[in-house]
């Protein structure tokens, strides 16, 4: 009998893997009864043998200039088979709602005119582009790739936290840590019928492939990256290289007639779609920052002459500004006629003179977010803050009240990582990740990023975060099931 | 072929040659420096740096040539341009077979990390061993199409050089000293070449042959002329039939110096021989960025400078 589980104490959180003591989830008994064989010693055995892989892989991040291997917990997550039904569901049914609202924001701006989100606060997101209004999208799609992120409050119950339908990352290392943990542990595979997530860029490429400019038959596809120093880089060339695609940065493409093409050692050569992992700001100089190098001097003009599909849309940080997100229940029964079926985080506009007041008077107790923020920055959680932070973001949110929404401190539900030889509890998210092209399609599971600082409630990778695989069940109707 | 990926993958070439290459020479020198009856003087050891490429150095100690060969960052080393081949690799990481990229990641984070005192050797085999791994991972797993060839070319283009710099250092440094056939074996040492030589020429190390051997072989792959037909080959691979573009008519002249020369000429004028060599490498260098490399002309630092502003969602 081994030693590995002795002494975890789940918190006062919802724990992912134990209803109480040392009794287990029944999703969960199998796992339980195959790490409780495990010795300490056993277990940090595999966690070497993980780092060394990921180590000489490169499966690596950029922090603060350095690069680290993407830390992996062993223990997995478990979403059984019924439960994934509901937040497939969920997140299906958001992302083609705010398609729907793109669409709109975009075009005649009927929910604006309506009144259900004030026009005011979309024409003041910092994400909000002019120049892409009346952009008609090849198969009207502008958002090709969501990831939506989730979390379990202390009832159990998923919420959304935000929305990501710029540039969301993390997808690589889901399928990376799928494969790593086959060779870690053969043995939990053999057991547990597990859905596959490794058709992702399959997926991906046919996402894009099928909204290409209408009469190309045999669309020439790139990945578009900053370069390699962007934090994100292994996920870039991760994805070109699984999709057959070529890797391109701003100085491989050039805009000539409206069209888009790639400088190769035998000349010029068209492209028709680009999955741009720049950011809109960088994206092209001619519509948005003029100083950039990262992007191509024109595409945006191509995409408006429907010779180029950008993937994702420029724009679309309109839907995923966190001030909007507060509105996307209303969004969803707008354009569908559907209560959500995820609720959100009930959440403080500070734009919203009531709710600032609110905000401003329970500082310690509410997270603040800066509504263009991502990565986990520009954040105040109240009851880790000290006095100066405060009067900080006091400061901040009096002078730009739109710039700021507070939501109250969600005990993010905890699962046991290993921490110096034992087990302890850690907060965590989910980002399911949703493609749409032909069909909507959610990756059964997606990422579980786990905050590793003892106590935290911030899971992002560039602040100290991990990961785990996350395992969705496959149902018994001889649904597929593997890694 | 993206230009920009045609320009890493000979970047990735010729780094890792130069790392196999100046790995080499190091061992070399520091066996033919310890197995004498006395220490060589500070002399050695600068013309030991003239050959590794840090132009200048004054450097006349053992300790501090093995420093800076291995890891310096003034000039050519080791480590930087382990870093260097990696850093290519990761630009076109789509190109490479992933197995491909793993060894030359794990070689980088070797040499990174690794102590070479008290014992250099396992150190310098290491990374001969690793450059052997991704060779034959380069020919058995990658297809053999353009990208390969640009690797092939970058890397034969850096083995000719280097060659020729040896060769024609020693012939105009060896004056007839009784170390002669000391100093030419450690040259063939150095071009992995010893024991293809002792097999082929009876009657001991001369330098006329070991010039014959290293400059005008056309079956030792480590010839520069062997180097300078591999890399027209590739460039001509690269083409295609019926093109005869720049750099292929200058790597034909290259190849024909070696086709042309004798073993007097190289033994009498090695300076000149050098010269020449290094005149058209300095041509073709200008014509490849001109056929195939042209938007490199781009800074490469000014992505990763902006890279901070952006952050990932």
């Amino acid at each position: 009998m081994g030693d590995l589980l002795d002494g975890y104490t789940p918190e006062r959180a919802w724990d992912e893997m134990f209803v109480g003591p040392d009794q287990p989830r029944s999703h969960y008994q199998s796992l339980h009864q195959v790490l409780g064989t495990l010795s300490r010693d056993d277990f940090e055995l595999r966690c070497a043998a993980r780092d060394r892989a990921f180590h000489d892989q490169g499966i690596t991040f950029s922090h603060s200039g350095e690069e680290r291997p993407f830390p992996l917990d062993l223990v997995p997550r478990i979403i059984d088979a019924a439960e994934w039904a509901v937040v497939e569901s969920g997140v299906r049914q958001r992302v083609l709602a705010l398609e729907r609202f793109l669409a709109d924001v975009y075009g005649p701006g009927e929910i604006l005119a309506d009144g259900v989100v004030p026009r005011r606060l979309v024409a003041s997101s910092s994400h909000y582009h002019r120049c892409v209004a009346g952009l008609d999208p090849a198969g009207g799609v502008r958002v090709h790739v969501a990831g939506v992120d989730l979390v379990r409050d202390g009832a159990g119950s998923f919420r959304v936290l935000e929305d990501n339908l710029r540039t969301p990352s993390g997808i690589s290392y889901v399928v990376e840590n799928r494969r790593a943990m086959t060779h870690v542990f053969p043995e939990l595979f053999a057991s547990h019928r597990i859905r596959r997530v490794a058709d992702y860029p399959v997926r991906l490429l046919e996402a894009f492939r099928a909204t290409a400019p209408p009469g190309v038959d045999d669309p020439c596809v790139v990945v578009l990256t900053p370069g390699v120093h962007n934090a994100a880089y292994f996920e870039h060339s991760f994805l070109a290289r699984q999709m057959g695609v070529e890797l391109v940065e701003g100085r491989d493409l050039v805009c000539r007639d409206q069209r888009v093409y790639m400088r190769t050692t035998a000349g010029e050569q068209r492209v028709d779609v680009v999955y741009r992992r720049v950011d809109d700001d960088f994206l092209d100089p001619v519509h948005f920052r003029p100083d950039s190098v990262l992007g191509c001097a024109g595409i945006l003009n191509a995409a408006r002459a429907g010779n180029v599909t950008i993937a994702n849309a420029p724009g679309n940080g309109v839907a995923d500004d966190k001030a909007v997100y507060a509105l996307v229940p209303g969004i969803v029964r707008y354009y569908l006629g559907e209560d959500p079926i995820l609720p959100n985080v009930e959440t403080y506009l500070c734009a919203i003179e009531s709710d600032r007041r609110y905000v401003l008077e329970h500082l310690e107790s509410l997270v603040v977010k800066t509504v263009d923020a991502s990565g986990g920055y520009g954040m105040l959680i109240g009851p880790a803050s000290t006095r100066e932070e405060r009067e900080d973001f006091r400061r901040r949110i009096e002078s730009v009240p739109r710039a700021f929404i507070a939501q109250p401190v969600v005990a993010l539900s905890i699962q046991p990582v290993l921490d110096g030889g034992r087990l302890r509890p850690a907060h965590q998210d989910l980002r399911p990740f949703v493609l749409t092209g032909p069909s909507v399609h959610v990756t059964p599971g997606g990422l579980t990023r786990v905050a590793l600082k003892p106590g935290s409630l911030v899971v992002n990778s560039s602040q100290g975060g991990g990961s785990r695989d996350t395992w969705v069940m496959a149902e018994n109707t001889g649904e597929d099931g593997g890694a | 072929m993206l230009s920009r990926a045609a320009t890493s993958l000979t970047l990735f070439g010729r780094h890792l040659e130069r790392a196999d290459h100046l790995a080499r020479i190091l061992g070399v020198h520091v066996a033919l420096s310890l197995d004498r009856t006395d220490e060589p003087g500070p002399e050695f050891w600068m013309r030991f740096m003239q050959l590794a490429g840090w132009a200048g150095s004054d450097t006349g100690r053992r300790d501090q040539a093995v420093e800076m060969v291995i890891a310096g960052t003034l000039g050519p080393s080791v480590r930087a341009s382990i870093a260097a081949a990696r850093l290519a690799a990761q630009a076109v990481r789509p190109s490479l077979p992933s197995e491909l990229y793993e060894q030359v990641n794990a070689l980088h984070w070797r040499v990174q990390e690794a102590k070479w005192q008290p014992d250099l050797y396992p150190l310098l085999n290491s990374v001969q061993m690793g450059v052997r791994m991704v060779d034959g991972l380069l020919e058995d797993t990658m297809s053999h199409d353009e990208a390969r060839d640009f690797v092939r070319l970058g890397k034969f283009v850096e083995r000719a050089a280097n060659v020729t710099a040896i060769v024609t250092r020693k012939s105009a440094e060896l004056a007839g000293s009784p170390e002669d056939a000391l100093e030419w074996t450690a040259v063939l040492k150095s071009c992995f070449a010893f024991e293809l030589y002792q097999a082929r020429y009876s009657g001991g190390v001369v330098p006329d042959r070991v010039i014959e051997c290293l400059m005008l072989d056309e079956a030792l792959p480590r010839s520069a002329r062997f180097s300078a037909e591999a890399a027209l080959t590739a460039v001509m691979n690269i083409d295609g039939k019926g093109k005869r573009s720049r750099p292929r008519s200058l790597l034909t002249k290259f190849r024909a110096l070696f086709a042309r020369a004798s073993i007097e000429m190289i033994a009498q004028q090695p300076g000149d021989f050098y010269a020449e060599c290094r005149g058209l490498l300095r041509q073709l260098e200008l014509a490849l960025r001109e056929t195939y490399f042209h938007p490199s002309k781009v800074p490469t630092g000014v992505a990763g400078d902006q890279e901070r502003a952006m952050p990932q969602q």
